[in-house]
This record gives structure tokens, sequence and C-alpha cells, in this order.
């Protein structure tokens, strides 16, 4: 081959030439039904390099993808069972305060109360119970 | 062959039916054409590391699930088979990345006139010239071509970046000490002139193995 000035001869040039049009002029970006079976009935052409990174991949990323896709769906659906739940407790939270009108310490002295009486009763069925 | 056992059917099934459906789906066609549609991949994007080639992969798989999720996929009637289904869409998504990576370079889908122009004129002056035109009119140059795109990916990475710099900077051809300044700048990588000079020596060889294997092979005893 000759060499020119910049080292590229006209047939190396050629060849720069068909590696171009392989890629950029004559490549489809679809094919027809046909083309494409016949197409994914040949064994994969790829290099050994390539074999051995699709093979480190596993199937674990596909979950994840799909997860990572709905994502926005559930989030939102998400975002609304809590809003809703907020919702809940601070109607909840409006009921303590304003449904009955009694402050902190009489509302201590309503519980103490209670666990009096319940432990009374307690006392009572147990020693009914030693008695029978 | 690659899809060993697979029935079509099922993944068309699966693919039209309810998200459930459609992510069995997706894995169906993962087991089965993952290796296709990376080669599908890689005939476009020449550079891609192995990490680039799997978030390509990602976007083919999130592709088809958004496509068959809006249903866009119907087989016999919007679209056509799941085969070519899948080549397009794995097509597109190679291409993207190829646009992105090399987006501030060149138009791509613009300049199809003057690259044709520039092929013919190149190829004129060559001893290529004769195998092209024979090729031409016995209507196998579409075969010559495909056999570079089905050996150029099977080279090494830094061969193979060498020849997206070369396919991607058509109709300028490169010397070495721009094939090594793009080679730093796209890719990081600093090699010598020599290194660089051997490499695209590879890649020659490999358009030469093509038209060899096509019966053109004029360069075989180079």
């Amino acid at each position: 081959m000759t060499e020119t000035n910049d080292n590229i001869s006209k047939d190396e040039k050629a060849l720069e030439a068909l590696l171009a049009a392989a890629f950029r002029l004559d490549f489809p970006k679809e094919l027809s039904d046909e083309q494409a079976e016949k197409f994914f009935q040949q064994p994969a052409q790829l290099s050994k390099e390539d074999k051995e990174a699709i093979n480190s991949w596993g199937t674990d990323f596909i979950d994840k993808l799909i997860e990572g896709q709905k994502t926005t769906s559930d989030k939102h659906q998400q975002d609304i069972t809590v809003n809703e739940e907020l919702v809940q407790e601070s109607f909840a939270m409006n009921r303590d305060k304003n449904g009955d009108g009694l402050d902190e310490e009489t509302h201590r002295k309503i519980d103490e109360e209670r666990k009096k009486a319940l432990e009374e009763e307690e006392n009572k069925d147990n020693n009914q119970n030693n008695e029978s | 062959m690659a899809n060993t056992n697979v029935d079509l059917e099922t993944i068309d099934i699966y693919l039209i039916g309810d998200e459930e459906e459609i992510a069995e789906g997706i894995r169906l066609i993962d087991a089965h054409f993952k290796e296709k549609i990376v080669e599908i991949i890689r005939k476009r994007a020449l550079s891609a590391t192995p990490d680039d080639l799997f978030d390509i992969y990602q976007e083919v798989l999130l592709g088809i699930y958004k496509n068959a999720q809006e249903g866009k996929y119907d087989p016999g009637t919007k679209t056509k088979t799941l085969m070519a289904f899948i080549y397009k869409i794995a097509s597109n998504k190679a291409i993207d990345w190829l646009r992105r990576k090399y987006a501030q370079k060149r138009k791509r889908d613009t300049d199809q006139d003057v690259l044709i122009d520039s092929v013919a004129e190149i190829i004129k002056d060559s001893s290529v010239y004769e195998s092209w035109q024979n090729a031409h009119q016995n209507e196998e140059r579409a075969i010559i071509l495909e056999t570079i795109r089905n050996l150029v990916p099977r080279l090494k990475h830094r061969q193979r970046q060498v020849a997206e710099i070369i396919v991607e900077n058509f109709p300028k051809l490169l010397s070495l000490l721009d094939i090594k300044k793009q080679l730093l700048e796209r890719y990081g990588e600093d090699v010598t002139t020599v290194a660089v000079k051997s490499t695209r020596q590879e890649v020659y060889n490999k358009v030469k193995e093509a038209l060899s294997i096509t019966g053109y092979g004029e360069y075989a005893d180079d």
C-alpha cells in the first residue's frame, strides 16, 4: 500500500470508508418480521469479554428495574395512605381535646380512680374464689 | 439458536396482560434473548464498556415494559412480531446512547448524502474499488457490510474505541495523533502513538477479513 503524507494509504482510507458505510449508511434501525426472525435464530456474535459481562448480571436486577418503574405510583399511593392516617390521628387528637373539655390533671385523677376500682374488683373476685 | 424452546406466543400473551404478566414476559425475554439483545446494542455502541452495556440493556427491557404497559405492543395489529419489536427498541436505545456520547460532534441523521458521496469517492481511488463495484453488481454489498458489522464488535475494547472514533468522524479521516487525542478526550485513555497505530491496524484487518470472508479478499494475503 502506498503511504500518503498523513500515513493513511488510499486503501486504508477505503477500509475506513467501508467501516463507516457499515455502521452509518447501511444499518437498519428496524427489521421486517422475516429478517428479525432470521436474526434471532442465529447464535449471538459476541466477544468473550461481553459474554462474561452478561453472565455476571444475574436476574435479580429485573425485579428491581420493574419495581423502580412502579415506584412513582406506589409512592403516590403510600403518600395518600400516610396522609389519611395523619388526618385520622388529627381527628382523634381533636376529639380528645374538645370532646370532654377536661384538663390533664382531671384525666390523671380519673385514671387513678379507674385503676383503684379495677383493683378492688379483682380483689373481690379473688376473695370469692378463695372462699369457694 | 438464541431462543431455544421459548414459546413466543406465551411471551406475546404476557406482554398484553396486566403489570405482573408483563413483568413475567420481561423475565422470559431476559432469559431467552439477552445475548441477542446485547449483540444489537454492541453493534451500535462499539465503545460501550460492560457497565454501559448493562445500562443500555436495562433501558431496553424498561422500554419493552413501558411499551407493553401503554398497550403499544399488540402483535398482529399495531406492531410487528415480538422479535422485530425487540430489535427496534434495542436498536433505538443503543442509538440514543451513541447520540448522547457524540451529541456535539455531528448531526448523525442529516449527513447521509454527504456520507454516500464520500464513501464512493474514497473507494474509487483505491484497489477496493473493483471488488466493491463487483459486489454492487452482484447485490452483495450489503453482505460485506453486514459481515463488517458482525466482526468489528468482536474486537478488543481499545480496538472498538478506535473503530468508533473512525466511524463517528467519517468523512473526516483522522491521523494517528487525532485518534490518540480523541482516545484521551473521549475515554480518558492516554495511549502511545505506536499503540494507536497497531490498534488501528487491527481494525483495518477486521475489515479486510470481512472482505475476504465474503469473497472479495484480495487483502487476505497482505
